[in-house]
């Protein structure tokens, strides 16, 4: 590696370290590589440099991706970087300023609501009529008469959900969030590296129900992909039973007649793939169509691996959908659901599973996952637990996706986290990960 | 020959591979590192014939490892042949001869299959292991110790070590992620969907006998319906090759609506992608002109 200074090799390594905090697997091994890819290709051609880089450190597409954000930001002139420096601490002054403005007017009985810096930028760059509107929230709902400081999470989310709304309406979508360095331009460096994150990373973690008509074709492109890179990974674990072939020894004896009983042609048992059957069982209260569009989606994706889904909604009573893959998912979900008789009325889990025990007995079998989909507020919570668990006892598996944030489940949550997994199921990124670890009990 | 930007450069071009700078780089480092090259990308934009290409530049043999569902080392590295070994033992038997296993595993029985043939081969192979993200995650994990070692130990014969480091692509349609180990020991290659100007180059340089206006316009067409439409499939490289040689054998010289949507079943394999283009099939050839930046008639 003769030709490559010290701070060329400080630099790169501090480079690897901030590409991991943008999530890219990049290990010790790489970045000698890299060093010793650049003394090979020299520094002379920066473009030649910068690919040498790329093709040692990123090794996907989505992390040659975040690669190219944070070259660009990072191998920057050394008088842009003091430039920015300076930038910083005079940005670092004006945004206390701001923040405890915006503290002073955003006040939950008095303290301030907890808002990220972008969400303080955000509500700064609203008109004097949107800030009037939302001061005037936050104040007549910390007046009522039983409120407590307990309603803050409450109030703080509605804002939040408000501000994020307005920046992606003004294309500046909340970049995910990385935890603080220390260093104020290696922090900035990151977080606009962060931010320039293409349209499809910014999908993968919003909001399913923030997702607009505009959005959905891209997205449920993008939930078709990670059902297919997902079925891959299952349709690999099939196989690792069906790999450890057996000699078939009565085949193969009955082969060895027409040999003079030499076993010529050995035969070899293979076990067949066991495909689950799905049974989804969806709550149909509220806003749920959006979610239940999208795991759709996600579980057709998956009919290479999965025998059969059936889809059920509850409210007060149980209903079975009739619902295909295939081309207006979404149209197909809100007709089924505008249609159902159970659709707008209240929830109860507790009577729905009762049904599904009585008149659909038979989907529940041991090569059964099934898979609830539900904000956990129902009525008769215990008595659904219960039924729960016996549910649980007839079949392969189950799990529970659950469409609010884990700081907002109602208590019930935990008597049914007790019987089943259950876990938050917001965005596209949420039922990947939902998915991608429990793919093997599937 | 020793390997430079330059010489890799030119040898791509006369071998009418329309290698980018990326691509470029990522193979010189490959070879002078002497480490695989694994080359992500949808199906169709070029991946395996870049190995195909390597081997036609350094003249050396193409040994090919296809994965599937179901591969195991025995298909891969070696295997005995049985058949052979038991018509031996018959043989001696009725013969008389007295049978020393020494010498049913031998050479003689052994089969090699391609990582083996690799390892073993006197000139330095180019080892093309195809779609490896269909194999399973046992199979991957011996794969990354031949990749690591370059040598294998065969019970029966001792250990055989790579008389020449092979050069190794790796393919992979990126359906499921590969395990780090396997991508750390590799130079990484994604190859994306080309833009107008080098698709239209691409089919210049295969279809020679297409026109420069039928290949330009046919790029631009390509390269709309990629960015614009919401299609299951998108076409690739391969299959706008073979558009152009259906019009070519249709005798088109240039492209007009109607002559899009009635081929469209050559470039995409959907019925709901060829009907999303036969809806938008008028005006198309005049807005793909546009886009592309192509001169006006």
């Amino acid at each position: 590696m003769t030709g490559i200074g010290t701070s060329l090799t400080l630099n790169l390594t501090q480079f690897a370290s901030l590409l991991r905090r943008l999530g890219v697997r990049t290990g010790t091994g790489e970045v000698i590589d890299a060093l010793t890819a650049l003394a090979d290709v020299g520094l002379s051609d920066p473009a030649l440099a910068r690919l040498a880089l790329k093709a040692t450190l990123a090794k996907g597409k989505e992390e040659q991706e975040a690669f190219e954000r944070l070259f660009d930001c990072y191998f920057v002139p050394p008088e842009a970087k003091a430039g920015r420096q300076e930038e910083l601490r005079a940005r670092a002054a004006a945004q206390a300023k701001q923040a405890a403005a915006v503290s002073r007017d955003l006040a939950f009985q008095g303290a301030g609501l907890n808002l990220t810096a972008q969400q303080i930028e955000a509500y700064a760059r609203l008109s004097e009529e949107e800030q009037s509107r939302l001061r005037d929230f936050v104040a007549e709902s910390a007046a009522g008469a039983k409120v407590g400081p307990s309603f803050q999470p409450l109030i703080e989310q509605i804002v939040k959900g408000h501000l994020r709304r307005k920046m992606r309406q003004n294309g500046r979508a909340e970049p995910v969030p990385l935890a603080p360095s220390g260093d104020p331009l290696l922090d900035d460096i990151l977080s606009q590296a962060a931010g320039r994150g293409s349209a499809s990373e910014a999908l993968i973690h919003l909001d399913i129900a923030e997702i607009g008509r505009a959005e959905f074709a891209e997205a449920a492109q993008l939930v078709r992909r990670l059902a297919r890179r997902l079925a891959g990974r299952i349709s690999r674990r099939y196989r690792l039973t069906a790999r450890r072939a057996q000699l078939d020894l009565r085949r193969t004896i009955r082969g060895s007649v027409s040999t003079g009983g030499i076993p010529f042609r050995l035969a070899y048992r293979r076990q067949r793939a066991d495909k689950p059957r799905l049974v989804v069982i969806c709550d149909v209260s509220g806003s749920m169509a959006r979610y239940l569009t999208f795991i759709l989606l996600f579980l057709f994706g998956l009919t290479s691996v999965v025998r059969t889904i059936a889809i059920f909604a509850f409210g007060e009573e149980l209903e079975r959908l009739d619902l295909r893959a295939g081309t207006e998912l979404e149209l197909q979900v809100e007709r089924a659901l505008a249609s159902s008789r159970v659709a707008g009325k209240g929830t109860d889990l507790a009577q729905a599973l009762e049904t599904l025990h009585a008149q659909a007995r038979a989907t529940l079998t041991p090569g059964t996952f099934v898979l609830v989909v539900s904000d956990t507020k129902t009525l008769h919570a215990e008595q659904a637990a219960a039924l729960l668990g016996r549910v649980l006892k007839r079949v392969r598996g189950m799990l529970w996706l659950c469409p609010l944030p884990e700081s907002e489940w109602p208590p019930a949550a935990k008597l049914f986290a007790a019987v089943c997994p259950l876990v938050e199921c917001r965005t596209i990124a949420d039922l990947g990960r939902a998915f991608g670890k429990r793919l093997g009990r599937l | 020959m020793p390997v430079s930007m330059g010489w890799l450069r030119e040898a791509f071009a006369a071998d009418g591979y329309i290698a980018g700078d990326e691509l470029l780089v990522a193979v010189y480092l490959a070879l002078r590192l002497e480490k695989p090259l694994l080359v992500e990308g949808a199906p169709g934009v070029g991946k395996t014939e870049i190995a195909k290409a390597l081997a036609r530049i350094h003249g050396s043999e193409l040994i090919r490892l296809q994965c599937y569902e179901g591969l195991d080392e025995a298909k891969a590295l070696y295997e005995w042949n049985y058949q052979r070994q038991l018509i031996h033992i018959q043989v001696a038997r009725e013969q008389g001869l007295a049978v020393v296993e020494r010498d049913l595993f031998s050479e003689e029985y052994l089969l090699e299959r391609p990582l083996l043939k690799a390892i073993r081969a006197r000139e330095r192979p180019v080892l093309l292991i195809d779609e490896c993200d269909k194999t399973d995650e046992e199979f991957e994990a011996f794969l990354f110790e031949v990749l690591s070692d370059f040598q294998v130990s065969i019970p029966e014969l001792g250990t055989v070590p790579c008389r020449q480091v092979p050069v190794v692509v790796l393919t992979s349609n990126a359906e499921r992620e590969l395990s780090d180990g396997l991508r750390r020991r590799c130079i990484y290659l994604y190859i994306d969907f080309p833009d107008v100007a080098k698709e239209t180059r691409i089919i210049q340089s295969r279809i020679p006998e297409a026109g420069e206006r039928l290949a330009a316009e046919a790029a631009a067409v390509i390269g709309l319906l990629r960015a614009e439409l919401q299609l299951k499939k998108r076409p690739s490289i391969a299959e706008t090759l073979d558009w152009v040689r259906a019009l070519t054998a249709l005798d088109v010289a240039k492209l007009d609506d109607v002559t899009v949507a009635r081929t469209a079943n050559v470039f995409l394999k959907n019925r709901d992608d060829i009907d999303q283009v036969r809806a938008k099939a008028p005006g198309l050839v005049a807005k793909a002109r546009e886009r592309a930046k192509l001169p006006r008639e």
